[in-house]
């Protein structure tokens, strides 16, 4: 009896030290879409070349959706007069983001593109545009002049119509990066600037801890954490926010910032500093922070949520952090000058 | 009635348990080294142990930007690019800060105390 005593004590002791030990990580960061990318991967042997390919996949996203490389597919497509035959990848992912404008209240349009040139918030030098030339972009600016032929494989579209897939791109390229981690079975996450890939579970912690940029704060402050999980080891949940405090610029004592609205040209102006979207789809989670950011606090906004089976976190200029149902107890304010409130109930009460 | 366990064996195992608890608490609340990686162009420039900082620098990086380095903490002073919002980032000195210069394609993180509950990664 005694022995077993000691055996127990003794397995309890080796326990506690293996507890002790974290899970190998294997980190990788680099530049790719304009963006900061950042994978890190547990646990796996492989993991270094897993990493590289993620790497890689992301570039191949970047060279195929890209509108200002000019060997990119959107390229192409952006330079050519009236369209031409393109890429099966990118005709699927046309279609797909067609798809989302339209069911989600076409206020999100791909053909802006002459309009986002204009502004300029992928240069180096954003500027506010001329009236005459902004009143001639938005000529172009109309998805259902953008035609995709299945069998041909060619998209055709006005002279002069320009698309910009800015609202999707990230999402996409996390997206095709889930091929590469799947292939590992070892969890991970990867950022891709502000969207994030959870792919299976923290192999160390009861779940993955998300923070949302404090919007009055530098990059690296946040004002709220969520705890995700998911249900799978081979799950994966794409996080997403679209906020007016990046790409902006000042001219006049006023603040320009990169949203734009597809009917007048100009940054969407309403009562949201940032949306954040938590679903199971890269290219969804990545559209819709923009498309909801533009819908704001209304009846539509539940509309898509619910549609696309999706939680948001919404940040209001009024310091209020309101959030859906599903995320509720998933949710910690980490930023005390904020409160914590019901997205549904406060869109319910605003009728 | 005979004793399971005697006192010697009493003082054994709690010696034990206490040992086995002592080190589970170790793990989880010391704080590892905390370094500052410097990758220019998606390769790693150099890695800076922070807390081996013995007086406080500063070093100019091939890619024009400039950092100050501190025990426990490093910064972007100055950099060529125009936006600056790596120098807005301001000071780094927990696990996962991180201050990006885009145009110079320089890309400074800080890792190595990560506090449990603390974000895995910040959305934006």
């Amino acid at each position: 009896m005694k022995k077993a005593c000691i055996l127990i004590v003794l397995t309890i002791l080796l326990s506690c030290c293996a507890c002790t030990q974290q899970t190998p990580v294997y980190e990788k960061s680099g530049f790719a879409m304009g963006s900061v990318v950042n994978v890190r991967i547990y646990g796996s042997e492989n993991a270094s070349m897993t990493a590289m390919n993620v790497m890689e996949s992301i570039n191949e996203t970047d060279t195929l959706l890209s509108a200002n490389l000019e060997n990119a597919e959107l390229y192409k497509l952006n330079e050519s007069a009236t369209g031409i035959a393109v890429d099966k990848k990118l005709f699927q992912l046309l279609g797909d983001c067609l798809s989302v404008c339209n069911t989600t209240g076409r206020v999100l349009d791909i053909t802006i593109g002459a309009v986002s040139e204009l502004w300029g918030f992928d240069t180096d030098s954003p500027a506010l545009p001329d009236e005459k030339a902004l009143q001639q972009a938005l000529q172009t600016v109309d998805m259902d002049k953008l035609l995709l032929d299945e069998e041909k494989l060619t998209v055709a579209k006005q002279e002069g119509q320009k698309i910009d897939l800015g609202a999707f791109g990230k999402g996409i390229a996390c997206s095709a990066a889930l091929r590469e981690l799947r292939g590992e079975f070892a969890p991970a996450i990867l950022s891709v600037g502000g969207t994030i890939l959870l792919y299976g579970n923290h192999p160390d912690e009861d779940h993955w801890t998300v923070g949302i940029r404090n919007p009055d704060g530098t990059a690296n402050d946040y004002c709220a954490t969520l705890a995700l999980s998911v249900e799978n080891s081979d799950d994966a949940l794409f996080v997403s926010t679209s906020g007016n405090y990046e790409k902006t610029f000042e001219k006049d004592a006023k603040t320009y910032h990169h949203i734009l609205d597809a009917k007048t040209g100009m940054p969407v102006e309403n009562d949201i500093v940032s949306v954040t979207v938590v679903t199971d789809g890269g290219l969804i989670s990545d559209a819709l922070s923009t498309v909801l950011f533009i819908h704001g606090l209304s009846e539509e906004t539940l509309t898509i949520l619910e549609n696309y089976k999706t939680e948001a976190v919404f940040i209001c200029k009024d310091g209020s952090v309101l959030v859906s149902d599903g995320l509720a107890d998933r949710i910690t304010l980490t930023d005390k000058n904020r409160t914590l409130g019901d997205l549904e109930d406060t869109i319910g009460a605003a009728k | 009635m005979k004793r399971i366990i005697g006192k010697t064996d009493a003082v054994i195992i709690l010696v034990l348990t206490t040992t086995a608890l002592l080190i589970f608490l170790a793990g989880k609340t010391s704080p590892q080294a905390q370094t500052a990686d410097i990758i220019i162009d998606d390769a790693l420039f150099c890695t800076i142990d922070l807390q081996d900082v013995q007086e406080p620098y500063q070093m100019t990086l091939p890619s024009q930007v400039v950092v100050s380095v501190d025990k426990g903490s490093i910064r972007v002073e100055s950099s060529v690019c125009k936006d600056k919002l790596c120098v807005h980032s301001g000071t780094l000195s927990k696990d996962g800060d991180i201050s990006a210069c885009l145009p110079q394609k320089t890309l400074i993180k800080v890792s190595g105390t990560k506090k449990t509950d603390s974000p895995d990664a910040i959305t934006y």
